[in-house]
C-alpha cells in the first residue's frame, strides 16, 4: 500500500471571484512508504498549496488524497496531523513556549502522550538534529540563533514520530554548514525510522543529493514525476526553467543544444566530469 | 581619501548578557568607487555589523568609518552618509514602508526635503531601471518576494546612491527571483557605475564579482579575486567555501592530465572554452 | 488568497480620488460628528444620501457595493432587530410576546445610518486616499499642535506604517495558525484552557515577529534617512481645486443644516 496517493487532485482559490486561480491541476501521484521524493518548482506554482493537502489544511476542490489506503477527507480527517507531520516555510516562528523541552513536547502532549514518554522522544528529537539535551532542553528558543532554531523546528516535528513528513523549503535563508545539518537530520529520520518524506525546495543541488525520486510542479501542474534522469531532462526542456538546474547539468544540456555528442542522462557531479573528459578526448591535454 | 569608503582599525564589540563578544577585531578595507565586491562568511561571521558600519547605522567601539572622506561619527555628515551609501536588508517585506509602489519610492527623497518635480522625475528613473514601471501604482503587498526586493533597491535609487550595499538579498527568493536581482545588480554597476558589496551565502551570485572578501569569526581572512579564491585548495580550506561546479570540474579535468589555465567560473565561459577546444 | 482587503487603496480616476486628502478628511470627520449627533437625524440622512452619491460617483458596481456591506451584514441586521423590539413605546406590530414600536423602528433605521455612515466613510477615504496623501493631509490639518510640543508628524507617518503591515500580519497569523494546526493546536477544543493555549500559539510568534519587523523597519527607515522632521515640501505637494471648494461648500451646509 502506497503511504500517499493522489488522485486527480485539483485545487481552486477564491472559486467564482475575481481571485479565481487554479492552484493544482489535476495532480496524480503515489508516494511509497520509505521513499524520499524531492518536489521542485519555483515561488507560487502551487508546492505549497500541495503540501497543505497532505495533512488536510486545505480540502480538494475536486480529486482526492488518500493516506495509507484511507481517504483523507473521511473518518482519519482530525486525526491526519498525527500521521502526516508539515513542517512550512521559516518554521522558526513558530516557536512560543518558555523552553526548548515545552516546544518540543507541545506537539506530543496534543497526541495525549504523557510521563516519561514525553522525556524520551525530546531527547530523541533533539540527538537526531544534532543537539545536546542537556544543554538545550531548558533554554528559552526565542533567544536561540536562528539556525538553531530551524532545527528545534525540526526536532518539533521529529519527536512526533510520524509516518510522512513533509517539508516546505527547510534549508530557506540559512549558511551552508546550517543547511547540511538540516539535510542530515532529514536523511537520518528517514534511514532510521523509515519515515516517508516529501521536501519541497527550489534547490535541485540539495535534492539530487538526497531524494529517491523528483516531481516537477509548474503553474499547478505536474510536469513530470519519478526517475530523477527522466525529470531532470524534462525540466531542462520547459525553456524557462533550466536556472533551476546545477550548473554542471546546465553544462552538458548547452553543450548538447549547440551540436555535441554528450549523454544528458545523468545526475552526479563525477559523471558530469567523464562527460566532459570523453568530449574533449586528447585535445588540451 | 575621497571617492571610497574605508575603514581604518575598525573593532565592534557588544554586550550580550555582560559578555563581551567581538563582532569585529581588527578591520582594515578600502572600497573604491565602481567595483562588485562580494562578502562571504558564516553566520556569525560578523558580515551584517560590517554592512551597517558601512552607512553609520553603527558606529565603531575603535578606529573610524570614512566615506568619501566623510566620517560616520561626524552627526553633520549623516544624511548625506547615507544618500550616499544605500542599504537593502534581507528580507524584503521588512524594509518596504508604504501601501503604494510609488509613494515607496519617493520615501527617501521626501527625507532629503527634495522639491516634488524633482522626486517625480527620480520616482521614474528609478521605476524604469528596476523594470517596475507598469507596477508603479500597485499594491506593494501584492508584490512578488524578487520584486520586492527590486522595489527596495529602486527606493534606494531615488536618494542617487554611490555605493549599495546588500546584506543577504537573495537569501529569501526563489532561483528565478535570485538570477533575475543579480542581473540588475550587475546593470547597476556596469551601466549606472553604482558600487555594489553584495553580502550573501550563495557563490553562485558572486561568481562575477571583480573581488571576493571572506569573514571568519569578525576578521577578513580572504581578499582576492573569485577565481584565485575558489582555484587554489589552501584558500579553500582558509574559508571552509565549496569551490563552485566550474572550478571542481576545471581542477578535476586538470588532474586527469588535462592542461586548463583559463580562469573559467560560469558555465557560460566553460561552454565557450569548450567549443574553442574542439574546434 | 491575496484578494483585496477591505481598507485597501484602488487606483482610479473618479471625483472623489481628485479631491485633496484635506478635504476628504475633513469631510469624513464633520460626516461622523454630525451624524451622531442626538437630535438632529435630517443631518444624518443628508450625509446617507450624499455617501450614496460618492459610491456612485466613484464608479462602484453594485455587485461590489453588496460586497462591501458583506462583511458587516449580521451587525446590521442584529442591531436594527434589537433595537426595533426591546425599545418600548407606540406599538406597530404585535406578534404574541414580540412588539414592535414605532420609537423602536426610528432608532433601529438611525442606527443603522450611523453605523452605514461610519463604515462608508472610512472605506471610500482609504480606498481613494494613498496612506502618504493621508499622512500629508493629517500632518496638515494638525499642523498648529506640533507648536505646542505634539509630534504630529511622527503621529502620521505611524498611521502610514501601520496601514503597510495590517495586511502583513494578517497573513503571517494565517500561516503560523496552520503551522500550530500541524502540530495539532486544538482549536476547536471544548476544553477552555486548551483553547486558550492554542490561540497562544499563534499570538506569541505573531508578536514576536511584529516586534523583529519593528526594529527592521526602524533601521530601514533610518538608513533612508528618515529622521522625524516636519515634511514642508509633502505638505506644500497638496492643493485644493474647484471640486475642492465644492465639497467644502456641501460640508459647510451640512453644518449649518445641523446647527439650524
Amino acid at each position: 500500500m502506497p503511504a500517499i496517493e493522489l488522485r486527480n487532485l485539483t485545487y481552486i482559490y477564491c472559486p467564482g471571484t475575481h481571485y479565481e486561480k487554479k492552484a493544482l491541476d489535476d495532480i496524480s501521484m503515489e508516494v511509497n512508504v520509505g521513499e524520499f521524493i524531492g518536489i521542485i518548482g519555483s515561488n507560487g506554482s502551487g508546492k505549497s498549496t500541495l503540501i497543505k493537502h497532505l495533512n488536510g489544511l486545505l480540502q480538494p476542490t475536486s480529486g482526492k488524497v488518500v493516506v495509507f489506503g484511507k481517504d483523507a477527507a473521511g473518518q482519519i480527517k482530525d486525526e491526519l496531523w498525527k500521521y502526516v507531520s508539515v513542517l512550512f516555510q521559516f518554521p522558526e516562528q513558530q516557536l512560543f513556549e518558555e523552553t526548548v523541552y515545552d516546544e518540543i513536547a507541545y506537539g506530543l502532549r496534543n497526541m495525549d502522550i504523557t510521563g516519561d514518554a514525553i522525556e524520551v522522544r525530546v531527547k530523541d528529537a533533539l540527538e537526531k538534529v544534532g543537539l545536546n539535551f542537556d544543554e538545550f532542553a531548558q533554554y528559552p528558543p526565542l533567544a536561540l540563533s536562528g539556525g538553531i532554531r530551524r532545527r528545534i523546528a525540526l526536532a518539533c516535528a521529529f519527536a512526533m514520530e510520524p509516518k510522512i513528513l513533509a517539508l516546505d523549503e527547510p534549508t530557506a535563508g540559512l549558511d551552508s554548514s546550517g543547511a547540511k545539518q538540516v539535510l542530515c537530520s532529514i536523511k537520518k529520520i528517514q534511514k532510521e525510522k523509515n519515515t516517508t518524506i516529501i521536501m519541497v525546495s527550489h534547490s535541485l543541488d540539495e535534492l539530487l543529493l538526497l531524494a529517491d525520486k523528483l516531481a516537477f510542479i509548474d503553474k499547478g501542474k505536474l510536469i513530470a514525476f519519478g526517475d530523477r534522469r527522466q525529470v531532470l531532462k524534462l525540466i531542462y526542456e520547459n525553456a524557462e526553467n533550466h536556472i533551476v538546474l546545477p550548473d554542471y547539468m546546465r553544462l552538458l544540456f548547452e553543450l548538447k543544444k549547440i551540436g555535441n555528442d554528450v549523454n544528458i542522462e545523468i545526475v552526479k557531479y563525477e559523471e558530469a566530469e567523464d562527460e566532459i573528459a570523453n568530449l574533449l578526448g586528447e585535445t588540451s591535454k | 581619501m575621497a571617492d571610497a569608503i574605508e575603514l581604518v582599525n575598525v573593532q565592534k564589540q557588544y554586550k550580550v548578557n555582560n559578555h563581551l563578544t567581538h563582532a569585529l577585531k581588527d578591520v582594515n578595507l578600502t572600497i573604491p568607487k565602481g567595483q562588485f565586491i562580494g562578502i562571504l562568511g558564516e553566520n556569525g561571521s560578523g558580515k551584517t555589523t560590517l554592512a551597517r558600519l558601512f552607512n553609520g547605522l553603527i558606529l565603531p567601539t575603535k578606529g573610524n568609518v570614512y566615506v568619501d572622506g566623510m566620517d560616520t561619527f561626524d552627526k553633520r555628515f549623516i544624511k548625506k552618509i547615507r544618500s550616499r551609501v544605500g542599504m537593502i536588508f534581507q528580507n524584503p517585506e521588512n524594509q518596504i514602508i508604504s501601501s503604494i509602489v510609488e509613494e515607496e519610492l519617493a520615501f527617501g527623497p521626501q527625507n532629503l526635503n527634495l522639491p516634488i518635480e524633482e522626486i517625480d522625475k527620480r520616482v521614474d528613473k528609478a521605476l524604469n531601471i528596476m523594470g517596475l514601471t507598469a507596477l508603479r501604482f500597485h499594491a506593494t503587498n501584492l508584490l512578488s518576494g524578487g520584486q520586492k526586493q527590486r522595489l527596495a533597491i529602486a527606493s534606494i535609487l531615488t536618494m542617487k546612491p554611490q555605493y549599495l550595499i546588500l546584506d543577504e538579498p537573495t537569501s529569501m527568493l526563489d532561483q528565478s527571483g535570485r538570477y533575475e536581482l543579480i542581473n540588475y545588480l550587475k546593470k547597476l554597476n556596469k551601466q549606472h557605475n553604482i558600487t555594489i558589496v553584495l553580502i550573501t551565502h550563495n557563490i553562485k551570485d558572486i561568481l562575477s564579482a571583480d573581488r571576493l572578501i571572506v569573514l571568519k569569526k569578525g576578521a577578513v581572512v580572504l581578499d582576492s579575486t573569485p577565481w584565485k579564491i575558489f582555484s587554489s585548495p589552501e584558500n579553500l580550506e582558509i574559508s571552509g567555501l565549496n569551490p563552485p561546479d566550474m572550478v571542481k570540474l576545471v581542477n578535476g579535468l586538470n588532474k586527469r592530465g588535462y592542461k586548463l589555465k583559463d580562469e573559467i567560473l560560469t558555465t557560460e565561459q566553460m561552454v565557450e572554452f569548450i567549443c574553442r577546444q574542439l574546434n | 488568497m491575496n484578494g483585496l482587503k477591505i481598507g485597501q487603496y484602488v487606483r482610479g480616476n473618479s471625483f472623489l480620488h481628485k479631491l485633496d486628502p484635506r478635504t476628504k478628511l475633513l469631510g469624513c470627520f464633520v460626516m461622523i460628528i454630525t451624524s451622531l449627533l442626538k437630535n438632529n437625524t435630517s443631518a444624518l440622512y443628508i450625509n446617507v444620501v450624499l455617501l450614496l452619491l460618492c459610491i456612485l460617483l466613484c464608479g462602484i458596481k453594485f455587485k461590489q457595493f453588496v460586497k462591501m456591506v458583506r462583511p458587516i451584514r449580521y451587525m446590521l441586521l442584529l442591531t436594527f432587530i434589537f433595537q426595533s423590539i426591546f425599545i418600548s413605546g407606540e406599538k406597530l406590530i404585535d406578534l404574541w410576546v414580540i412588539s414592535v414600536s414605532r420609537e423602536g423602528l426610528h432608532i433601529g433605521i438611525v442606527t443603522i445610518a450611523r453605523i452605514f455612515v461610519l463604515y462608508f466613510c472610512s472605506i471610500l477615504l482609504t480606498r481613494t486616499t494613498t496612506p502618504a496623501q493621508l499622512t500629508a493631509a493629517i500632518e496638515a490639518l494638525l499642523f498648529p499642535m506640533v507648536r505646542i510640543g505634539i509630534p504630529i508628524n511622527k503621529f502620521a507617518t505611524l498611521i502610514n506604517v501601520s496601514l503597510r503591515f495590517i495586511p502583513v500580519i494578517i497573513e503571517e497569523a494565517e500561516t503560523i495558525t496552520c503551522a500550530q494546526k500541524a502540530r495539532g493546536a486544538p482549536f476547536n477544543s471544548k476544553s477552555l484552557i486548551k483553547k486558550f493555549k492554542a490561540i497562544f500559539s499563534v499570538l506569541i510568534p505573531v508578536l514576536a515577529s511584529s516586534l523583529q519587523r519593528a526594529a527592521d523597519i526602524a533601521i530601514a527607515m533610518e538608513s533612508r534617512c528618515y529622521t522625524g522632521e516636519i515634511n514642508h515640501n509633502r505638505i506644500k505637494g497638496l492643493s485644493f481645486g474647484k471640486s475642492d471648494i465644492i465639497a467644502l461648500g456641501l460640508i459647510s451646509t451640512s453644518i449649518v443644516i445641523v446647527l439650524v
